[in-house]
């Protein structure tokens, strides 16, 4: 049996449809409930739904054999994963974003709220630029609001949320996508059945 | 009577046991050394370190001291080997690790050997040989994947591919992101026939031969042909012994390059979810202390083997006997001898109430009428 781990939510929904055109679907028993494991032992798989920053550490510890993960997810935490597609959906950027009328004091320590401190240390490294990182979990678009941060580095899809908060895009770090991820024994001991899963959603992607 | 001593030991004990007599069956000498080691050596090979987060003390004279992140470098910094005479060593030592997930430090039991001098690919054999017996006696389901630093830094060179790309190219190869090599390679500005070649060799993965024929179609140098010819050799050399079966060829297999100079290679068993042996070639530390020697060797990291074997650990005690205040000491005491001296000392312990952390085979009351069985397998 392979365990597949994905996030639950959106993102799971289009994963699952994808992996149901490929001949892996989950036996038509998924229907949006709060079921945690969908399992199809007709087609070999088990789909564990978890929290899409938790995907990464089930597929490196072996709980699961393989996941899908947003890239985000992954220069963040640095699994020790194979990373073996792109799957080109639930694309996104991560980008440092201010106030609408922010004008960065280049004399100044730079304060970031952001729930991504390693990539946004490594974006300002890049940079040599000192910042102080203020590390939250949600709700990060209030921290320039209420003073507590200068800017917040955070996933944008259409910028929306940005926009109705009078905050404003100032710089793109990377952009974000889903990315097929393997377990580094699975891909040796279950190599069979995780190429031919990589090789037919590789047929069916967007592009 | 004589009894069973291995009965006390849990089974990655016996396998640790297994192993030295195994590797003292190739010659190779144990090697003990001090827990401690001058933090100046780590300092002066940082990159040689897997991990570069270091537990420092000051010892009574002032000097700085470290407890040993690694073995290797201790063993290379003092080997005996010369041109004239190679030195064959294995070692069992704790070395200690930051680890990632719990942010804390924790102690690892490493168990490995090295082969230091002036080597060939016979010499390489052994060590793969042993490697992959080391596997086996973990596990009958292992794998172990073997490629070549050799091949790719003669690639690299044969392409000039300069030395501030080749990091990040490297990163892109270990995680077999071939997708985000294309996009690195296209934005390098790296030729497309260039791009073209170390994609390939990035995506060469599977059976060794049909691997090897793969990776000599794009082989653009002698140096790639070189590597090349000695994991042939090493193969043949493995397979003549019946140990070649479980092996891949894997040219992503390229983490630790500034460790590891010629072959690499990395051990898996089913169950534990990550290699737990990690070995290769590393004539370049040897160099780096002043000694134009070859070296290869493997370390195995026995903590992984908890995780494989916690749920096959038995019971703590063959018997257990209860007996109540009414019970005859005396009596009780030859019933209990009696029972350990069974098969071979049978391990026994006496209770007055049944404890709750205790597992055993089988459960004894003790009566007047002696011992009477009225449980099993708890």
């Amino acid at each position: 049996m392979l365990n597949i781990a994905l996030p639950k939510g959106r993102l799971g929904d289009q994963v699952l449809s994808l992996f149901s055109k490929i001949g892996f679907d989950c036996g038509g028993i998924y229907d949006g409930d709060r079921r945690l494991v969908l399992e199809s032992p007709e087609n070999g798989v088990r789909y564990l739904l978890v929290k899409p920053s938790d995907v990464a550490i089930y597929v490196e510890y072996g709980a699961a054999d393989i996941g899908v993960v947003g890239k985000d997810i992954l220069l963040d935490g640095e699994p020790d994963v194979y990373e073996l597609l792109d799957l080109n959906i639930g694309k996104c950027r991560v980008c440092v974003a201010g106030p609408d009328d922010y004008v960065e004091d280049r004399e100044s320590v730079l304060r970031v709220a952001t729930k991504f401190t390693k990539i946004a240390k490594d974006y300002y490294n890049a940079k040599n630029r000192e910042i102080e990182i203020i590390k939250l979990n949600g709700s990060i678009e209030l921290a320039p609001i209420l003073g507590l941060t200068d800017v917040i580095v955070d996933i944008v899809e259409s910028g929306r949320t940005l926009k109705e908060n009078h905050l404003k895009v100032l710089e793109t770090v990377c952009p974000i996508s889903a990315r097929l991820i393997a377990n580094r024994a699975s891909y040796l001991f279950k190599n069979d059945i995780i190429m031919q899963i990589t090789e037919k959603l590789q047929g069916v992607l967007p592009q | 009577m004589e009894q069973d001593v291995t009965r006390a030991l849990r089974r990655e004990e016996k396998i640790t046991l297994a192993l030295r007599a195994l590797y003292e069956q190739y010659g190779f000498r144990k090697y003990r050394m001090g827990k401690f080691e001058e933090y100046e050596l780590y300092m002066e090979n940082k990159n040689f370190l897997k991990n570069p987060n270091i537990i420092t003390f000051h010892d009574l004279d002032g000097r700085l001291m470290a407890l040993k992140p690694d073995v290797t470098l201790s063993i290379a910094k003092n080997t005996r080997a010369n041109a004239h005479s190679t030195e064959k060593v294995y070692y069992l030592e704790n070395v200690y690790w930051l680890e990632k997930q719990s942010g804390g430090y924790k102690e690892v039991n490493q168990l490995g050997l090295e082969s230091i001098g002036r080597l060939d690919a016979f010499s390489y054999y052994e060590v793969l040989a042993l490697a992959q017996e080391t596997l086996a006696a973990i596990s009958d389901s292992h794998r172990m994947q073997v490629s070549h630093i050799g091949f790719w830094v003669a690639l690299l060179d044969g392409l000039s591919i300069e030395e501030g790309l080749r990091k990040a190219l490297f990163a892109c190869i270990h995680g077999k992101r071939l997708h985000e090599l294309k996009t690195l390679l296209e934005g390098a500005g790296v030729t497309p026939f260039a791009a073209q070649l170390i994609l390939k060799a990035a995506s060469l993965c599977g059976t060794f031969t049909d691997t090897l024929a793969a990776a000599r179609s794009i082989a653009i140098s002698n140096g790639m042909t070189d590597a090349l010819n000695e994991l042939e050799t090493v193969y043949g050399l493995l397979q003549q012994k019946g140990c070649a079966e479980q092996m891949t060829l894997d040219f992503s297999l390229v983490n630790d390059c500034d460790y590891y100079d010629g072959l690499i290679f990395q051990g898996y068993v089913e169950g534990v979810p990550r290699a737990l042996l990690f070995g290769g070639y590393y004539g370049k530390l040897l160099r780096k202390f002043g000694k134009p020697l070859d070296a290869i060797g493997f370390a195995v990291y026995l903590n992984e083997l908890d995780v494989l074997f916690r749920a096959q650990h038995g019971a703590d005690v063959d018997a257990l006997i209860l007996y109540d205040e009414t019970a005859d000491f005396s009596a009780l005491l030859t019933k209990a001898e009696s029972l350990r001296a069974r098969g071979g000392g049978l391990r026994v312990r006496v209770e007055k109430k049944l404890p709750e952390d205790v597992r055993y085979d089988k459960l004894y009351r003790f009566t007047q009428n002696g011992l009477e069985e009225v449980g099993k397998d708890a």
